[in-house]
């Protein structure tokens, strides 16, 4: 959606286009915020943040302080900087690593390239194993084993009963495991 | 890494493409939750620039939600799976199908229950975020102040939610300062909070109050609420006026309707005088009376008539060769308080002043006087009008209701008493006068109710209107410790109102302590729906509560529902309705009082029926319990007679089958169904239950025997399945009822009676009899077998006797019968004297 899609909305209703905006992008600031905070957060900081997101870009844009162009950009930047910051909140209690500390070392910025690109290579191995499973277990795999959502949820998204959940979740993580293990990949 | 886990950490911190990777695999967030945190988004933004898209704006018809109850789509199965362990552990699932695979009688079953997060409340009163609130401060009582924004009740839990609320002691000091009232309708629960300097909160509800210290954060919310400062939030439009005596709790919400800026408007200039050039002329008047007494209005008028405006239009009075105007107000009739006119009924009602015409005006003076009198010409006559103004010269707004007080006049007609001092606006239930002070125009307004203004006429007060008395019986019927039929009856009128209940409901038993409320399951939900309900009509639906409250133990229990009556826009009234039940106790089957003394009811017991098949090679027996005429439980059993067998069993499908003379026939299908293709697997040494309601398939099946019909295969390595069919027969009797079946006196007996079984073999309608049987079972004998002795003539029973005496006669035994007449449960020697 562009700004000015939005804003022709808006005119019409607040609403429909703060609506409309949540829907085009609920999922893509979700997934950001989520990826970000999956290791410290539980699912109501999550949802919390992504609220935050939205509230923002609702401020920003509704006063004109947003930019023009393409509304993607701004929205998943603006995501982005604030899983971070929750995430920062979030974590903020742990230990400050001393200098001297073995666990504390100078990032090595070739290493680091390669490791990110080795990274993304992991994930798009990863991605395409899912996805080979096809549906519905490839959704039953990432919102069991990445989002952690329980049977009963995943079962309503899959119309399925939250028993042939569990049964399938199992048959397909099995079979996840085969495909990865042929490109020697162990998880 | 568990084995049945998998670490997908990889996928974190991730880069665009794998994020928006995923964001296109999967939605991770249900529809329901989506739509709870897009309110929760525009609620931020509301609460932050306090304007604008807050929420919806109640000034129509309000659709009532109660807060604990959520709403929540809800797909109904046709059985429910049960799978238990043999150690006694079971895991409730539902089938969530789509399309044909739905059960249609989704009324009749339990609906799906689906985890909602719960709003936990720190305040006494819970979470009123759904509820309406109204404020009340020094600075404008006797109105309340309604924002008629859902969102400001939301805003005010939020905080309310999180602060905490610490009880104080009743003798606490109170400080000074100004009090800020809030009134809260929170679903039907009425309190008010009075809200002091020293962040204290005094709650009232039902008279009894307790004071709480509360944050400084709720205490200034309520404040800054409470004294809207932003031009959007003015209290304009926002008042709603309030009896001292009804700012009570329950008092403050007799009204829904702001007070208005003004209640009269400029008169129109009619349409065949637009353009003209508008001369305005002020009579002056004597009164007989005090026009703006509203005393001596009701004391000197003939007539106090309610109704709707119409038109307004003007009339010229010719006296002489005078010429004056008058507005005459065209009102539909709504009600009459000396009954001379009728609801529906058109009226004119005329006040003095008005727009008239300059050659009407002049057309006395010109009969009287001749035209050459008038020292204007015809074009400076016809381009001018008069404009005659009597008191303020406005008139009501068209289209708004009103009370008028009148008086015949010498035409036949109706005149205004007291010009517009006679005339006041209806907001909801208050009737507005507005007086205009004569020397400096300053506007000042009373109000009344209706029983006042009947008051000044020296009538009675009315009872709750004839035209909006309405009354609601609720019945319950078919009562299972599951569920029931509830009957709403409404009847009565309600006067252009609508009545309307939802789907929630809740259950109260009857203790020692009186009607106590039943604790619900914290997944319970309700669809967030509104039925009509029509007057004089009859609304039956099946209702199910084990969902919700379990089943029910025996006892005495009433359902209550709330109904609500939309009187017009903006005002709704609530009646809470119960239907009182009892649940019967299950049934003891050893005790089953099949042999009882007429005029006594047995009870409804829980018989367990079991399957015909037996040493079965698969070890699968199968069970029927909790019968009644709509539905039933089955239990598969299984043992490890072949463990390696994988047996499952196919989308819960079976048929029912029924005895008749000619064999066993299958029952027809009044609505057809495709079941589920699940598969549902039987584990070695375990079960599977299916809770079966089968009314909607084959309607409740009236007595009879029957029988279910069921099958189970076994997964074959080469894709090919075997199945077996399992038959389960059992009876109806009556809907559980034996009261009404026949008793007859068993033969060679004195007194004792037996009941006849709806059982229909192939020896036609059976006459059983109850006994104990060799091996201490009880349960049934066929009459014709215990009464056949093997002897059908004289030789027969010489020979008899004489084996008895040497001891060579071996005595008769025949099969003991359960009660469907089928099922063999032990046997009956002949008991040789």
């Amino acid at each position: 959606m562009t700004n000015e899609e939005y804003r022709r909305k808006k005119r019409n209703s607040s609403e429909e286009a703060h609506r409309a905006v949540f829907d085009e992008y609920f999922n893509y600031v979700y997934t950001i915020v989520f990826n970000r905070l999956r290791s410290c957060g539980r699912r109501e900081d999550t949802e919390e943040c992504v609220c935050d997101v939205f509230a923002e870009f609702y401020r920003c844009y509704d006063s004109g302080k947003a930019s023009e162009g393409d509304i993607s950009g701004f929205i998943g930047v603006l995501a982005r900087r604030m899983a971070s910051a929750r995430y920062r909140r979030l974590t903020s209690s742990a230990e400050t690593v001393p200098l001297d500390d073995e666990a504390f070392s100078v990032s090595d910025p070739a290493a680091d390239t390669v490791k990110e690109v080795e990274g993304k290579e992991l994930r798009r191995i990863i991605l395409d194993s899912i996805e080979s499973l096809g549906e519905p277990d490839s959704t039953i795999i990432l919102m069991k084993y990445y989002y952690g959502r329980s049977a009963k949820d995943i079962a309503g998204a899959v119309s399925l009963t939250p028993e042939n959940v569990r049964v399938r979740s199992g048959r397909a993580l099995k079979k996840l495991r085969g495909i990865l293990e042929k490109a020697g990949i162990s998880l | 890494m568990k084995k049945d886990d998998i670490d997908l950490r990889a996928l974190e911190n991730a880069d665009e493409e794998t994020i928006k990777r995923l964001s296109e695999l999967v939605s991770p967030v249900s529809e329901k939750d989506r739509d709870r945190l897009f309110e929760k988004c525009e609620k931020r933004i509301g609460r932050e620039s306090g304007s604008e898209d807050t929420g919806t704006v109640v000034t129509g018809v309000e659709t009532y939600r109660r807060p604990v109850w959520r709403s929540a789509l809800a797909v109904a199965a046709s059985f429910v799976l049960i799978a238990g362990a043999c150690t006694g552990g079971a895991l409730m699932l539902k089938s969530l199908g789509g399309g044909s695979d739905i059960d249609p009688t989704a009324a009749t079953d339990t609906t799906t229950a689906l985890a909602i997060e719960e709003i936990v409340s720190a305040a006494p009163f819970g979470d009123i975020s759904g509820g309406r609130v109204r404020f009340l401060t020094p600075a404008y009582v006797p109105y309340v102040y309604d924002t008629f924004d859902a969102g400001t009740a939301a805003m005010l839990a939020d905080v309310f939610n999180s602060s905490t609320w610490e009880e104080l002691p009743a003798d606490t000091p109170r400080s000074d300062g100004e009090s800020t009232f809030l009134y809260v309708n929170n679903g039907g629960q009425r309190f008010r909070l009075e809200f002091h300097p020293d962040n204290t909160a005094i709650y009232e509800k039902d008279g009894i109050s307790a004071r709480y210290s509360v944050s400084e954060e709720a205490y200034s919310l309520v404040r800054s609420l409470a004294h809207p400062t932003d031009p959007a939030d003015a209290l304009q439009g926002h008042l709603i006026w309030c009896k001292m005596e009804d700012l009570t709790p329950d008092g403050v919400w007799k009204n829904n309707e702001a007070v208005p800026e003004d209640i009269f408007e400029e008169a129109p200039v009619p349409e065949e005088l637009a353009g003209t050039e508008v001369i305005e002329n002020y009579p002056v008047y004597c009164y007989d009376f005090d026009i703006r007494n509203i005393d001596q209005i009701a004391e000197n008028c003939d007539d106090l008539i309610t109704g709707k405006v119409e038109k307004i239009s003007y009339r010229v009075q010719r006296s002489g060769f005078i010429s004056t105007p008058d507005t005459i107000i065209t009102v539909t009739v709504t009600g009459d308080t000396a009954g001379r006119y009728s609801a529906g009924d058109t009226v004119d009602i005329a006040t003095a002043g008005g727009y008239v015409s300059m050659r009407d005006m002049l057309e006395g003076q010109i009969e009287e006087y001749g035209r050459s009198n008038i020292a204007m010409t015809d074009e400076e006559i016809d381009s001018q009008c008069y404009h005659v103004i009597v008191e303020s010269g406005e008139v009501p707004f068209i289209g708004k209701e009103y009370a008028f007080f009148v008086a015949d006049d010498t035409s036949g007609g109706l005149s205004s008493t007291g010009f517009e001092y006679g005339m006041l606006y209806k907001c909801d239930n208050t009737y507005i006068q507005r007086v205009v002070d004569s020397d400096s125009g300053a506007k000042s307004f009373n109000f009344f109710d209706m029983n006042g203004l009947r008051e000044l006429l020296g009538l009675p007060a009315e009872t709750p209107s004839d035209d909006e008395e309405w009354g609601a019986e609720m019945t319950m019927t078919n009562v299972t410790p599951k569920g029931g039929t509830l009957t709403i009856n409404v009847s009565g009128s309600a006067a252009g109102g609508r009545l309307q209940c939802g789907d929630d409901f809740v259950i109260e038993a009857l203790t020692e302590n009186g009607w106590e409320p039943l604790e619900a399951g914290e997944n319970a939900v309700f669809n967030s729906v509104a039925y009509n309900l029509d007057l004089g009509k009859r609304k039956e639906t099946d209702i199910s509560w084990d969902w919700i409250y379990g089943e029910l133990p025996a006892g005495t229990y009433r359902l209550g529902k709330k109904i609500m009556y939309y009187r017009a826009p903006g005002g709704f009234d609530e009646s809470e309705v119960y239907a009182q039940f009892t649940v019967n106790g299950d049934g003891d089957t050893e005790n089953v009082p099949y042999t009882t003394s007429p005029g006594e009811k047995p009870s409804a017991p829980d018989r367990l029926y079991c399957s015909e098949e037996k040493d079965d090679k698969w070890g699968i027996s199968m069970e029927l319990s909790r019968v009644t005429s709509g539905s039933a439980r089955l239990t598969i059993k299984r043992s490890d007679a072949a463990p390696d067998a994988v047996l499952q069993q196919k989308g819960g499908k079976y048929r029912i089958e029924r005895r008749t003379a000619d064999g066993w026939e299958p029952m027809p299908d009044i609505v057809k169904y495709i079941f589920p293709d699940d598969m549902y697997d039987i584990p070695v040494n375990d079960q599977l239950v299916f809770d079966i309601v089968w009314s909607w398939k084959y309607g409740k099946l009236p007595a009879g025997s029957y029988r279910l019909v069921m099958a189970v295969s076994e997964r074959g390595d080469s894709g090919t399945d075997s199945s077996q069919e399992y038959h389960v027969p059992f009876i109806i009797m009556d809907g559980n009822n034996f009261a009404d079946l026949p008793y007859y006196d068993i033969p060679g007996t004195t007194g004792e009676k037996a009941v006849t079984l709806p059982v229909t073999t192939d020896k036609g309608q059976a006459k059983m009899l109850k006994v104990t049987g060799d091996n201490g079972k009880e349960g049934y004998v066929y009459e014709s077998e215990l009464l056949d002795d093997g002897v059908t003539n004289p030789t027969e029973a010489m020979a008899k006797m004489d084996a008895i005496k040497n001891g060579t006669y071996v005595p008769k035994t025949i099969n003991v019968y359960d009660a469907d007449g089928v099922t063999v449960i032990d046997t009956l020697t002949e008991q040789l004297n």
